[in-house]
Parts: structure tokens; C-alpha cells; sequence
């Protein structure tokens, strides 16, 4: 047995297409293992379908390395963050612990948006107060925020802690405060008057990060930035467990993001583990089953045979999408359920094509002879009849395999998916959902496509190369 | 005046091990009202020579060469139209091996034979129909079989109704490939005494191939052995069936199991060799039992045993 | 050796949407098939002949009569009592391209019967599937163990067929025109190659056939089927050369002999086409087609095997009287 497995592996690799689908597969493999791996089993609930997780991204970036082919140097995003403090500054009776941030700031836009977040305030008697303010390098300074803590409630004990488990996170440039902070700055600063909608409009890091132009524009200010967060602690083991600053940019990660902020990569490569889940389980379901049952029903007719084939008409011609449609509306699809519904519409096919494959067979003389030879049924069907369907049902089994994975596909297309789990229909669903083609977010339409098409590709590959050893016909004579 | 005098002719396919060389060489010729068997194992290349005849080629053709005359006109060198128009079906027709097989089986066996007729002469339908009737009958079938579909003959009507179609626009020359390898014995024997009788009476000259040489006798006044591609012997039958010269002509005839005659039969050892790298010098001496110094070296020309009766073996002539 | 009494096979076809007919394929046979000896059955398509060959075989059930191999009736045994029936009969078969598995090598062919019937081990096996090789002749053992089907000739495919049936030793074999579907040249030798066979392991033989020239050759008895039943059974030499009914007569009339004045003269043939055997009259089935004089059985009645001569048999009202 292991001498026909060596030699199988030589023949496949002795072809061009079979090279280069065993490498293709191989590669789908091990990233599909390394995402098995590392990803959390829960993955879809608690990170795909958690905004929290993703609040800091930039929403619809294209992935980082597009700016290097553009002309002007995009924003990237940058995150600041720390647990401990820059400085503590003894005072009287107080302290002020300081959360000093330096940076360069060098690209040709401001940043999308900033945002800060907090967690783990504890305190034992009076509430800290933070002060956020950022020194630009005209030297002008801007207070930005103050947060006061929220004192402690009639029936909380000391020590008092706050954002622990939901940490506090303020996004500038949708906080009122912080937009009258900046529009006070202009006025003072640079005598201009902008109302806070007109400054809402524009962008407040539009104006944090620049230098007001004669068109009411605003130039992005290059240079070292200083921003800090100072922290009046009225005792000396009040503490803050981190602080963090992002400066959200137009362009993130490998693959970008979608509308939500969601890492595109991180999307992406979860696909390939269950791309491969779907198409390999499905379609070895239903071959097996399409397959056996058409041996079956062509090798022993009579009522047999009838019976599969009536059973083969129903299944097919029951219509797919309005059955679909109703499970959805009864109960929340997933995956398992998807690939059962795709292998029960699926075997009928593959049946009634092996049922007329078997028929020939049996017109000639090879059944007979087995027969005579005093070959029991079971054997004439495996030994005989199921190897000369081989070629067939394994190429079949091959081409099954990414019709599986478009048929799912069309099924979150068509919104009947898991909406839970980042299959790579779905987030082209999202993506065309959100208007993905007009708007141009190409590198959330083009992947998930390309990905689908690679996965195929490879499956057809193995199909040709393992052509020669299925079919000892098309092996090379003497 | 011969009818059909061919000269030289090759014909070549293409394949990936080199060249197969399914007619090298061959020249015959047959007068008018002759019937030409030509005899030969499957692989022999008589097929191929047929098809060439009939200029119906595959497309991986390597080389075609050679100059066929039929009555006086090179017929070879017609363009492919002319040779559509006037040639193909109104002077050399064609029976082709399995051809009950190819009656299309959703129209009327008549309309079929018809067909030929219809596009090539402007007749009007009743005549074409009527000629076509009249045909049947002459092939031994009822006029009413006009209007039978294929699957409800047997199989010696069926190929009854193919030489009806060969026949439908009077040809001088009509080439039966295999014509009874399909029909039992006395369906054979049938269709043999029509093939007598049509020849007889309408003066039709015949090219009949096959690979069972008794059967030959029945109607073939010339006999034309061919080996791997090559006319190894070729006479009268009287020449070929009393005294064959050539030791695969021999072999073939001692191999029938005697009927009437207590001729216990030889088998010929070994198989045809393959059309791609034919044996050095003879073609058929790896097979033969009388071969000798020259034959795996030099292939032997036609010597000319006596009039009309030609061999190509070293032991008909040349150095011993 | 094998015996079959009265056996009668019809079918049933479906013809049309709510009609059926009945195809009387066997219409009443006995015959006997002693041990070690062959016996040719010579028929034209539709005599039946396949059918009787499957019967022996049980590869189908008789609608009437029974079919014996030695003393066991096998004419009702379910297939499971059946396995060690066919340890001892076997087949050669007409196609050589589809009756052997495409998708197995020549030893795998070979050795299948040993594996069905759990013999030997597998070195054992291996000798036997080598001896049965050289017995037909395919050497070197070697090479032709690995080769595939569709790297052999039709010839050599027939004697892998061949090598298969003997490897199990059995004590009768059915061959169903073995050599039709193979080269001329060839045939003889395949032949010769099975009757050698035949006389070195005593192997009882059913040579079916539609050739009546090899059937002089390759056995020891000849039967004449027509229209479901044998009309002529006797001794090879005497129904060639003294052949009594007249469908025989004109059966060996029509075979073509080597001579170039067979041109000039048409054969006497039978005329028309044996009967349809879904649509079969009383009477003899010859009758329609039969240019003798007739009496007044020939239409209502079948005429059964009568000894005329000495181990030759006819069944035929006309002739029958003729009795020496």
C-alpha cells in the first residue's frame, strides 16, 4: 500500500499542472493550519462581530502599502500607548502624573480622526481629572478634553475603580467639547471664526494638524508633536492602568479595512480554513453519496433502482432558493447547516450520471464475466464497476469542491449566510452591500474574488495531474 | 482501356512516434466490369487505402502522394470541389466498413438513399423517389422498405440499402470496405450473389477489401495482397487462389480450416508490425518460415512471376 | 458432464407502453455434453445459442426444464450455493476489449478468481498466475504482468481471458465465439492454443460458434441451432460432409471455400430471414423457409432429434423417414 501511495505522489508530481497544484494546495494548506492555530475558536462572535474591537481603525482604508504608489504621503495611522508614566510631578497635596507622547507628523493629510482611550482608573478618595492637550510644532498649544471621573456612588467602597472592563474611549473629532476647544484656538491663534458645524464638516485634525490657509483650507503642519495627558491623582496608589492615543490614517494593515473598520487580512485569512472546509466536506459528502447510490441504483435495477432515481427527481426538483429563504427565516443559519443543504441538493446529479455510466458498463462483458467468475455483488461494484466510474466521480469530486465554496458564496451573496463568521462570500456581500463597486473599495471586492478563483484554479489542477494514474488508459505503454 | 489505374500512391499519417506509413507505395489497376479484391490483416492499411482513394482524409495527414486515373483523367490532381462535383458518388462510390451503422435512424431509409440524388442532380422528388424504389428492388428488397426506419431492418437489409445508396447515381466504380464482415454466413452468401448479379448485369466495376480471402473468391477476378502498407502479391485468381507465389499469400490461404477438403489449418505466428517502424528490408520476414540472407536487408522489388502476376519476395527472383 | 432436459427460456420485452412480448429464445432442448469432450454449437444470430451457453452456466434461469452439471441440479440454487459451482465452470468470453477489467494489470486479472475463492497465499498465487501465463503463452511472464489492457492486442487480451478461466482448473468451460472478434491470422492459433489446452487438463468444452469450418476442426461433436431449438446434432465429418437437414445443407453451402470459380456461379441460399422469435408459428420453424416438399406435420407440428444415422440426429418430419 505504500508503494502505490509513493508512486501516485511521483506520477501526480510528474506533471506540470500537478507541480503546481500540489504546491497551490499545499500553501492553502498551511496558511489554513497556521489560522486554525492561532485564531480563536469563537473567532466570529467575539471578534468579527464585536465593534469594540476594531473602534480604533480607519473606516474603508485602503491596505498601508498602496502609499507607496501614490504621489502624496498618506496619513498613516499611529498608535500611542503606554502603561506607565512619563513623569510624576510631586505637588502640594496632589500630584500630577504626566502621559507624555512624542511624534513626527510628516504626512501630506491629516489624520482621519484621533481618538483616546483609557482604562483602569483607580482611586481611593477623590476622582482623578485628566487634561489632554497637544503642543504643535509652531509651538501652539491646544487643551483638547478634560475628563472628570465620576465620584464614587452612595453604595461603591473604596477603592474605587473605572473603566476596567469597558474602557473609556473619546473620539475627537465628534466630541463637542473638543470642537469648541479647537474653534476657541482658531479664533484666538489665527483670528478665524469657523462655526462648529462648518468645523465638524472639515475635520477637526484638520485643524489640530494644520496651518489655515488664504482659501479657508488647511495645510497639513509637518513636525514634532506633543501630546499629554496630565493626570491630577489626589492619592499617592491612585493609578491609571493605560492610556492610549490613535491617530487614525487613510490608509491600515495589509489588506485594508471595510466600512466598519474591520482588518480586511484578518478577514480574509480565515477564509482559507473554512473556504477549504466547505468545499472539501461538501463535495466529499455528496460524491460519496451521489456516487454509491448510483452504482447501486444502476447495478441492481428493479425496484431498487427505481426508488433511487424517483428520489433523485424530488430532490432536484424541489426549488433551492425558496427553501433556503424560509430556513433562513426559521432559524439562523451556520455553517454545518449550509454544507447540509448543499449536499442534499447535490447528490441527485452525480447519481443519476453514474446510474447511466453503470448501465453501459453492464451492457458489456465485463459484469458477466465477474459474475462467472463467482465475484459476489459487492465486489463486481467496488472492484469493476466503481473504478471505471473513478475518473468521473473524482474529477467530479475535484470540481465540486469549489462550487461548494461559490455556492456558499452565492448564499451569503444572496444574505442566507452566516453572517457571524468572514467566509469570503461574505465579505464580498458587505462589501458590494456597501456599494463597494461605485465608490471604487477595491481592495475589499478584488480579494475575496481573486482568493475564490485561486482555490479553484488549484482544485483543477490536481484534477489534471491525477488524470493518468485514475485512468490507466492515459498512462504511457512500454 | 483500364478504368482505374493507380500509381505510386502513399499515404501517410501523422502520429507522435513518427510518420505511419499505412500505404507505401501502392500501384494497381482494374478494367472495366473487373471486380479487384484487395486482402489484408487489420492494420494492413486497406482502409486507409480506400479512404485515399475516396480522397476523405483525416486532417493529421503527413504525406499523400502518387497519381490515381480513372478513365483516362488524373483524378488526383482535381481540386477538392471538382472533385466533390464529379467524382465523389456519381463515379466512384463507396461501401464503407460498419456502414449499417451509419443510416441516421430519425429518417425514412428511402429519403436516405434519395439524398445523394436530390443534391447533385436536378431531379424533382417524385423521379428521385421513384429511381430509389426501383433500386431497392433491384438490391432484393421490397418497394415499401423505402419507408422504413433503420432500426426496423436487420442487418442484411440494412446493408443491402448501403449498396443501394452506393448505387443511386449509376458510378463506374464502387469500393466495398468490409461489406459481410458483420452478416451471418448466409446473409453473407445473400448479399454475395446480389453483388454477383449487380456486376453482372450492370456492368459495375468493384474494389472489394477484406480480410477473409475465401470470401474474395467469390466475386474478386483480380487479387491484390497488402501487407503493412506494401502490395506483397497481386494476379488473376485463378493466378493467386492455384498458384500464390508469395509465402504470406500462402500462409493466409493454408490458414482456412478446410470444409470440404481434410486441410488441417497453419496459423501465421507473431502480429502485424507496427506502420511506424516497419521491419528492415521484407516487411514480412520477422513472420515468415522460408526467409533467407537477403530479405532482412533489402526489400524485395515486384518480380514478375508471368503476365498480370507479380510478387515482391526475394525468392521470386532476383539474388537466391 | 453437463445435461440440460427440456429447458425452455423466454423473456419478456416491453413493447409500446402497455404491451409485452414474450421472446422464446430456447424453445425446448435437451442435449448432453460428455465429459472431456467439446461440443461446438453452430448457429446463426438468433438461433439462441448464447442463451443455451448462459444457461449452462446459470448466468440465467431457465423458464422450464433443468440444467445438471455432473449430478448437482443447478437449475434453482440461489447464487450464494452457486459460488462452488463456479469453481469448476468457467467462461471465455466473446469481447476481449470489455471482458476484462480496463482498470487492472494483466496479474490482477489473472489472479482474481484465486482471490474470489480464497486460494492460496500469495506467493502460491503468484506461481499459479505465472504458470497459467506461459500456458497461454505470454512470455515473458514478467512484462506481461504489468501491462494494462489497452497495451495488448486483441489476440493477447483473448488468451489473458483464456489464462483467467483455466487458473481456477475447472472441469468445464463455456466459450461464447471466442475468436470472432479477433484478427483472422490470429484466430487459428487461439484455437489451437484452447484445444491444446483443452486436451492437457481434460477440460469439458462448449464451443459456440457461427463458424462451421473451426467447429470441423476444434470438436469432438457439432450441434445445428435454429430458431431455439438444434435441428442436427452428430459427429463433426458427417455433418460437414453428408449434412441431412436442409437448413444445414444450406448452411455449409453458403460458407465460402478458397476458389476462384465460386465467381461465375451463385451460391444456393436460403431465401428470407430466420423467424422473429417473438412471433413464432406452430410447426416446425424452418417451414417457411424450406424449399423440400412438405407434409402435412411440417406446419403443426415440431419435429424432435430422431437417430437417423448412427450418433447423427435430425429433427425434421421429411427426413427423419430416411433412417439407415
Amino acid at each position: 500500500m505504500g508503494e502505490r501511495t509513493r508512486s501516485t505522489f511521483k506520477e501526480l508530481l510528474s506533471t506540470g499542472s500537478g507541480k503546481a497544484g500540489v504546491i497551490f494546495i499545499s500553501v492553502l494548506f498551511i496558511i489554513s493550519l497556521g489560522v486554525v492555530i492561532t485564531y480563536p475558536p469563537d473567532f466570529g462572535l467575539k471578534y468579527w462581530s464585536n465593534p469594540v474591537l476594531w473602534a480604533d481603525n480607519p473606516r474603508a482604508a485602503p491596505p498601508a502599502w498602496t502609499n507607496l504608489f501614490t504621489s502624496d504621503d498618506k496619513a498613516e495611522t499611529i498608535i500611542l500607548e503606554t502603561s506607565v508614566p512619563s513623569e510624576r510631578i510631586p505637588g502640594i497635596g496632589t500630584g500630577i502624573v504626566l502621559y507624555t507622547f512624542d511624534f513626527n507628523y510628516n504626512s501630506d493629510e491629516a489624520p482621519t480622526f484621533t481618538s483616546m482611550t483609557i482604562e483602569n482608573i483607580r482611586y481611593n478618595n477623590r476622582p482623578p481629572v485628566l487634561t489632554v492637550n497637544i503642543e504643535r510644532p509652531d509651538g501652539n498649544k491646544i487643551e483638547l478634553f478634560k475628563l472628570i471621573v465620576r465620584g464614587p456612588l452612595p453604595d461603591e467602597e473604596a477603592p474605587f475603580t473605572r473603566f476596567g472592563e469597558t474602557p473609556f474611549r473619546i473620539q475627537f473629532s465628534g466630541d463637542t467639547s473638543v470642537v469648541g476647544s479647537v474653534s476657541n484656538f482658531l479664533k484666538q491663534k489665527f483670528n478665524i471664526s469657523m462655526s462648529n458645524q462648518d468645523l465638524l464638516l472639515s475635520g477637526v485634525d484638520t485643524v489640530v494638524f494644520g496651518i489655515p490657509q488664504d482659501d479657508e483650507k488647511f495645510e497639513v503642519l509637518k513636525g514634532s508633536y506633543k501630546l499629554q495627558v496630565e493626570a491630577f491623582l489626589y492619592d499617592d496608589d491612585d493609578s491609571i492602568g493605560k492610556v492610549k492615543f490613535v491617530l487614525g490614517g487613510s490608509v491600515f494593515g495589509f489588506m485594508g479595512t471595510d466600512t466598519l473598520g474591520r482588518d480586511l487580512s484578518i478577514g480574509l485569512l480565515f477564509g482559507f480554513p473554512v473556504a477549504l472546509f466547505i468545499g472539501l466536506v461538501a463535495s466529499s459528502i455528496t460524491t460519496v453519496i451521489g456516487t454509491s447510490l448510483g452504482i447501486i441504483s444502476g447495478y441492481m435495477g428493479g425496484k431498487t433502482d427505481t426508488l433511487i432515481q424517483r428520489a433523485a427527481d424530488i430532490f432536484t426538483n424541489i426549488p433551492l432558493l425558496p427553501i433556503l429563504i424560509f430556513l433562513a427565516f426559521i432559524m439562523r443559519p451556520n455553517l454545518l447547516i449550509i454544507i447540509l443543504i448543499l449536499t442534499v441538493f447535490g447528490w441527485p446529479g452525480l447519481t443519476i450520471l453514474i446510474r447511466s455510466m453503470v448501465l453501459q458498463i453492464r451492457s458489456g462483458q465485463l459484469v458477466e464475466s465477474s459474475i462467472t467468475l463467482g465475484a459476489s455483488r459487492l465486489r463486481i461494484m467496488l472492484r469493476h464497476i466503481f473504478p471505471q466510474t473513478a475518473p468521473f466521480v473524482f474529477a467530479q469530486m475535484i470540481f465540486f469542491t469549489p462550487s461548494a465554496i461559490l455556492a456558499e458564496a452565492a448564499l451569503s451573496f444572496l444574505g442566507l449566510g452566516d453572517p457571524s463568521l468572514p467566509t469570503w462570500g461574505q465579505i464580498l456581500e458587505y462589501g458590494f452591500r456597501n456599494g463597494g463597486i461605485f465608490v471604487g473599495y477595491w481592495w475589499w471586492i478584488l480579494p475575496p474574488g481573486i482568493l475564490i478563483v485561486i482555490t479553484a484554479m488549484t482544485f483543477v489542477l490536481i484534477a489534471l495531474g491525477m488524470e493518468p494514474i485514475i485512468n490507466p488508459r492515459l498512462k504511457r505503454g512500454n | 482501356m483500364e478504368l482505374l489505374d493507380i500509381q505510386n500512391l502513399k499515404l501517410y499519417y501523422q502520429s507522435s512516434r513518427g510518420p505511419v506509413k499505412a500505404v507505401d507505395n501502392i500501384s494497381l489497376n482494374l478494367k472495366k466490369g473487373e471486380a479487384l479484391g484487395i486482402v489484408g490483416e487489420s492494420g494492413s492499411g486497406k482502409t486507409s487505402l480506400s479512404l485515399a482513394l475516396m480522397r476523405v482524409l483525416p486532417s493529421n495527414i503527413d504525406t499523400n502522394e502518387g497519381k490515381v486515373m480513372l478513365d483516362g483523367t488524373n483524378i488526383t490532381q482535381l481540386s477538392e470541389e471538382d472533385f466533390r462535383k464529379q467524382i465523389r458518388w456519381n463515379t466512384i462510390s463507396m461501401v464503407f466498413q460498419g456502414a449499417m451503422n451509419s443510416l441516421n435512424p430519425v429518417l425514412k431509409v428511402g429519403h436516405q438513399i434519395a439524398e445523394p440524388m436530390l443534391l447533385k442532380k436536378n431531379i424533382d422528388k417524385k423521379e428521385a423517389y421513384t429511381k430509389t424504389e426501383n433500386l431497392l428492388e433491384m438490391v432484393g428488397l421490397s418497394k415499401e422498405v423505402f419507408n422504413r426506419y433503420a432500426h426496423e431492418l436487420s442487418g442484411g437489409m440494412k446493408q443491402r440499402v448501403m449498396i443501394a445508396s452506393a448505387l443511386i447515381l449509376n458510378p463506374s466504380l464502387v469500393i466495398l470496405d468490409e461489406p459481410t464482415s458483420a452478416l451471418d454466413v448466409s446473409i453473407q452468401a445473400q448479399v454475395m450473389n446480389l453483388l454477383k448479379r449487380l456486376k453482372k448485369e450492370f456492368d459495375i466495376s468493384m474494389i472489394f477489401i477484406t480480410h477473409d480471402i475465401a470470401l474474395s473468391s467469390d466475386i474478386c477476378d483480380k487479387l491484390a495482397v497488402l501487407y503493412a502498407g506494401e502490395i506483397i502479391e497481386n494476379g488473376t485468381a485463378e493466378q493467386m487462389f492455384g498458384k500464390p507465389k508469395h509465402p504470406y499469400t500462402q500462409l493466409l490461404l493454408a490458414s482456412i480450416p478446410g470444409l470440404k477438403k481434410n486441410i488441417h489449418p497453419k496459423f501465421i505466428s507473431g502480429a502485424p508490425p507496427d506502420l511506424t517502424s516497419p521491419p528492415s528490408g521484407c516487411r514480412f520476414h520477422p513472420r515468415c518460415p522460408h526467409r533467407f540472407d537477403p530479405c532482412d536487408k533489402k526489400s524485395p522489388p515486384a518480380f514478375k512471376i508471368e503476365k498480370d502476376h507479380v510478387s515482391r519476395c526475394w525468392l521470386n527472383g532476383g539474388e537466391k | 458432464m453437463i445435461r440440460l432436459k427440456d429447458v425452455k427460456m423466454y423473456f419478456q420485452s416491453r413493447k409500446g407502453l402497455f404491451k409485452t412480448v414474450e421472446i422464446k429464445a430456447i424453445d425446448g432442448i435437451s442435449v448432453e455434453i460428455d465429459k472431456g469432450k467439446t461440443l461446438a454449437l453452430v448457429g446463426e444470430s438468433g438461433s439462441g445459442k448464447t442463451t443455451l451457453g448462459k444457461l449452462t452456466l446459470r448466468l440465467l434461469k431457465p423458464t422450464e426444464g433443468r440444467v445438471f452439471f455432473e449430478d448437482l441440479d443447478i437449475t434453482d440454487l440461489e447464487e450464494v450455493y452457486l459460488k462452488s459451482f463456479r469453481r469448476r465452470a468457467q467462461a471465455i468470453f466473446q469481447d476481449p476489449y470489455s471482458s476484462i477489467d480496463p482498470f487492472m494489470n494483466v496479474y490482477q486479472i489473472i489472479e482474481e478468481p484465486l482471490a474470489i475463492h480464497h486460494i492460496g497465499k500469495k506467493d502460491e498465487r503468484k506461481k499459479m498466475v505465472q504458470k497459467a501465463l506461459e500456458d497461454v503463452r505470454l512470455t515473458p511472464t514478467q512484462e506481461f504482468s504489468k501491462k494494462y489492457p489497452h497495451m495488448l492486442s486483441g489476440g493477447q487480451r483473448q488468451r489473458v481471458g483464456i489464462a483467467r478461466a483455466l487458473i481456477l482448473k475447472p472441469e468445464y468451460i463455456l466459450t461464447d465465439e471466442p475468436v470472432s472478434m479477433i484478427d483472422a491470422s490470429s484466430r487459428v492459433e487461439i484455437l489451437q492454443l484452447m484445444k491444446s489446452l483443452q486436451e492437457k487438463y481434460g477440460i469439458t468444452v462448449l464451443y459456440i460458434t457461427h463458424d462451421i469450418a473451426t467447429a470441423k476442426y476444434f470438436s469432438d461433436r457439432i450441434a445445428v441451432m435454429y430458431s431455439g431449438r438444434i435441428i442436427e446434432i452428430g459427429p463433426p465429418e458427417k455433418i460437414i460432409s453428408e449434412p441431412i437437414h436442409p437448413y444445414t445443407i444450406k448452411l455449409i453451402a453458403a460458407v465460402p471455400e478458397p476458389d476462384p470459380s465460386n465467381r461465375f456461379k451463385e451460391r444456393g441460399v436460403v431465401d428470407g430471414e430466420p423467424p422473429n422469435p417473438s412471433d413464432l408459428h406452430w410447426g416446425c420453424r424452418f417451414e417457411s423457409r424450406c424449399n423440400l416438399k412438405k407434409e402435412e406435420n411440417c406446419k403443426s407440428k415440431q419435429p424432435t432429434l430422431v437417430e437417423v444415422k448412427p450418433k447423427h440426429y435430425v429433427a425434421c418430419f421429411l427426413k427423419e423417414k430416411d433412417k439407415s
